[in-house]
């Protein structure tokens, strides 16, 4: 079966596998823009009685069916999926409704910004080179935990508000809704698979086997930057705080491997590695091992700890390579400075000082 | 992604597609430095 037949199949079935309170629902399967402009095709079961009413995404079930799972227990699983989410999704959305109430709950992510295209077309986002804040409202649910409402410019109109307001209410949010998470890269991986050995109800000795064998020795070379959640946590790089954090921890500047929307990677300079290597082999991991709709960006950036400065390595290259330039060419009446200035308004660059003015000093 | 309600986005996080996206950064690493290694041995 492939995957349209796939879709037409689980929306012509669904319904066997349902209560009789559905016989009457109507059944669609709807396309929806997520990140990365990546489409996904969410089924949509709509009952008169309810005004509840789940987006279930058949991409992932597709998957599944695809490695050998049977239709009957997707089927039930899906409706298991839709029954539970109707009776439990009950949470308040007056807050999006309300700014002064809104605002305590806002919270931003990072995306790229030249893979959005169109799911940024309606919504309000700053761009940082590459890279875009997205917004987003939290909205808590007490079975299905934490969840988000994109803010799009209907919504923003209703807030009466701009773009560099939810900027600073949203970096101003991140420490208390999404705190950061930095630590070692093997001590975040030991603990996921020891959690994933024992959800396969490993006993103890297989469980250390199986680390042993599926850890690479990432020890003093690979920190972990991320959310406590495990989501969208590469919005913290946009913290200061936590770069600085960071240096201190690695002992000076480090490389930023941007390894997907969830989580950034931190490789201390070794200045035997340089960045054209780097950007290789992160982009041969973005397509070999990344969900297109969770990649970032195939560049990587570099964390200068004396200036406070976050820069796209290929942009901090050039600066460098500005700066020389400028040294040997400067005409007598500009100044390093402003021949500098010049250069990166050619570039398309904000300057520093610029940047100062922002609740973090990015020159992407 | 996994599902949304009304509009309300709930994300859950694949852990083991994580996990090889984060291990693909140990062995690529491993891998870059022992191609280094070699070609300062060849040297």
């Amino acid at each position: 079966m492939n995957y349209t037949e796939f879709l037409n199949y689980i929306k012509d079935n669904i319904k066997n596998w349902l209560p009789g309170e559905y016989d009457n629902a109507e059944v669609l399967v709807e396309q929806v823009i997520k990140n990365n402009d990546t489409v996904l095709d969410g089924l949509v079961i709509k009952r008169k009685e309810s005004h509840i009413c789940p987006t279930i995404y058949l991409d992932g079930y597709y998957e599944k069916y695809i490695q050998g799972y049977d239709l009957s227990g997707i089927l039930q699983a899906i409706a298991r999926m839709q029954v539970e989410s109707e009776r439990s999704g009950v949470f308040d959305l007056s807050v999006i409704r309300d700014f002064e109430k809104a605002k305590e709950k806002i919270v931003c992510r990072l995306i790229n910004a030249d893979n959005n295209q169109k799911y940024l077309s309606n919504k309000p986002h700053t761009r940082l080179g590459e890279l875009a804040v997205t917004y987003h409202v939290q909205i808590e649910s007490e079975v299905d935990g934490v969840g988000h409402v994109a803010i799009d410019h209907n919504l923003l109109n209703n807030f009466g508000v701009g773009t560099a307001e939810l900027f600073e209410i949203a970096v101003n949010n991140m420490e208390r809704l999404t705190p950061a998470v930095f630590m070692p890269l093997n001590t975040v991986m030991e603990r996921t698979l020891r959690n994933m050995g024992a959800n396969n109800g490993m006993s103890e000795e297989e469980i250390e086997e199986f680390v042993k064998e599926a850890l690479p020795d990432t020890e003093g070379k690979l920190y972990y930057l991320g959310s406590e959640d495990d989501t969208y946590g590469a919005i913290a790089i946009l913290n200061k705080q936590n770069l600085d954090l960071a240096a201190k921890e690695i002992g000076g500047d480090f490389y930023i491997f941007l390894s997907s929307i969830h989580e950034t990677l931190l490789m201390p300079k070794d200045g035997k590695t340089n960045y054209e290597e780097l950007e290789l082999m992160v982009h041969d991991i973005n397509v070999t091992q990344v969900a297109p709709e969770e990649k970032l960006s195939d560049h990587v950036y570099e964390y200068d700890a004396k200036e406070r400065m976050l820069l796209r390595c290929d942009n901090a290259a050039e600066r460098k390579c500005i700066l020389e330039q400028a040294e040997k060419r400067a005409e007598p009446k500009k100044s390093l400075k402003e021949a500098l200035a010049e250069k990166k308004t050619e570039a398309g660059l904000g300057s520093k000082e610029n940047t100062k003015t922002k609740a973090t000093d990015v020159s992407l | 992604m996994q599902k949304e309600i009304n509009g309300v986005e709930f994300e859950v996080v694949d852990q083991q597609r994580r996990q090889e996206r984060l291990a693909a950064y140990g062995k690529g690493l491993e891998a870059l430095n022992s191609d280094k290694e070699d070609a300062e041995e060849e040297k």
